[in-house]
């Protein structure tokens, strides 16, 4: 029997309700996921696993074709580097032994332990507005959120919720992003948004008046944050955006991290560092 | 099995197939500075194929599975796919007839209109999204991507609308 007009439109009515209520309760970042929501991604998980270790393999073929004459040249400017790189980390080896007597001689302990869990990338976001990154780990392997995310070379992004086997990582490229930054030569402090949806690039906002930021500027966690620990590197000032007046208004940053490219991670489990004399208590 | 149900086992499987692929694969394949929307592609050319109200229901449950996803805006995607899918299932032929040019600009005025229905549902729930800049930045060339997809998909699509027709003993309202 079909339904009559009347409670077609009370049905349709109650849809538009319930639609509004969960798009509106959806609308913020949120830590807790629905269980739906949990289902839709353990369930497809393994096979965006899959799909994305093949992706990477073709990735890999075909870049190293087209990359042919290139990959001679970068192959003889990494051998300089990897001379240059082993002196150094002679001359830092050196300078830890000397660190490690100096401690020794004051009575400090040094305990630091950050656990790293490492992470594959093995779904990005649907639409064009979203930038996060689904990463092969969850809570099963103790990923939490809240979590820094990063690279050898820079900051990736925090682990926003996790299910029992993923987690979803924002991107600090993500509008919704926000970070504290120091302009790693003069240390003054700044805030670090994403910029534009489809751009790969960082707003920085100066946080004191007389900013004083030049093109060519690294650009560092603060540490002030509740997530990321001070010093990791975020990227370098490209360009810089000055008010009437001559001050610093805001810059543009390109990351450090190449998001487009991105297939492994590590998670910050925890970053315990407490100096004191025979002090071993872990503070956070 | 009924051959009804069989039709909506396999376009569940398409659909969640369409999300796999989108989200471990064409993610990576930034064209025009984009991704695409193989959901959208997926339930524009039902529209074209099955009739708008098909249309409707693979845009509906491929948008939700695909917002259930995302975690962000649940049932923002579903409902824009579903009404740009119906849209295109009701003016397709009406205004294009039989032509090989209709499915590309049905997949080109869909992705710039869903485009737009989502960043106006974005905005009325509290997040403001750019919209000049959402539609040069991300509409074009989320419509130019998907019209380059569509020629790989529709022939699969229709060629699988014609198989379940088959199983069903229905005549085909092909384009």
């Amino acid at each position: 029997m079909s339904q009559s007009p009347k409670v077609k439109r009370w049905l349709v009515a109650g849809l538009v309700f319930v639609a509004s209520a969960v798009i509106f309760l959806s609308s913020d970042p949120r830590t807790q996921l629905s269980w739906p929501e949990k289902i839709v991604r353990d369930t497809l998980a393994p096979v965006q696993d899959v799909l994305a270790g093949v992706g990477r393999s073709m990735s890999r073929t075909t870049e190293s074709i087209v990359a042919w004459r290139e990959l001679v040249h970068e192959n003889a400017r990494l051998k300089t580097d990897v001379e240059r790189l082993t002196r150094e980390v002679v001359a830092l080896q050196e300078a830890g032994r000397e660190n490690q007597r100096l401690r020794d001689a004051l009575g400090l302990v040094q305990t630091s332990t950050v656990k790293q869990i490492a992470v594959e990338i093995i779904a990005r976001p649907l639409d064009n507005w979203a930038n996060f990154v689904t990463v092969n780990k969850g809570s099963r392997a103790g990923i939490k959120p809240g979590m820094p995310v990063v690279t050898a070379h820079g900051v990736v992004g925090h682990v926003q919720n996790v299910t029992a086997g993923t987690a979803q990582v924002l991107l600090i490229i993500d509008r919704r992003s926000a970070i504290g930054a120091i302009v790693r030569r003069t240390s003054q402090l700044m805030l670090v948004e994403g910029a534009r949806p489809t751009a790969e690039a960082l707003h920085l906002k100066p946080l004191v008046r007389e900013a004083n930021v030049e093109v060519g500027d690294e650009i560092i966690t603060s540490g002030l944050s509740q997530i990321f620990p001070k010093g990791l590197p975020i990227g370098t000032v490209v360009s810089v955006k000055s008010d009437e007046y001559g001050f610093v208004e805001s810059a543009t940053v390109r990351p450090y991290v190449d998001f487009s490219r991105i297939e492994f991670a590590f998670a910050l489990a925890a970053a315990v560092d407490a100096e004191g004399e025979g002090d071993t208590s872990a503070s956070e | 099995m009924r051959p009804s149900s069989v039709r909506y086992i396999v376009m569940t499987m398409v659909i969640l197939l369409a999300l796999v692929v989108q989200t471990a694969v064409l993610s990576r394949i930034h064209l025009f500075g984009v991704r695409p929307d193989l959901i959208l592609v997926l339930a524009s050319l039902t529209a074209l194929i099955r009739g708008s109200r098909s249309g409707f229901w693979v845009g509906l449950a491929g948008g939700l599975v695909g917002d259930l996803f995302t975690g962000s805006f649940v049932g923002l995607g579903a409902l824009s796919k579903a009404l740009t899918a119906y849209m295109v299932g009701t003016l397709g032929r009406r205004l294009f007839g039989e032509r090989i040019l209709v499915p590309l600009v049905a997949v080109a005025f869909a992705s710039l209109f869903e485009e737009w229905l989502y960043v106006m549902g974005a905005d009325l729930f509290g997040q403001a999204l750019p919209i000049v800049g959402g539609f040069t930045q991300v509409g074009l060339p989320v419509a130019g991507y998907n019209v380059v997809l569509t020629p790989l998909v529709f022939p699969w699509l229709l060629y699988l609308y014609r198989v379940l027709e088959r199983l069903e003993g229905e005549r085909s309202p092909v384009v």
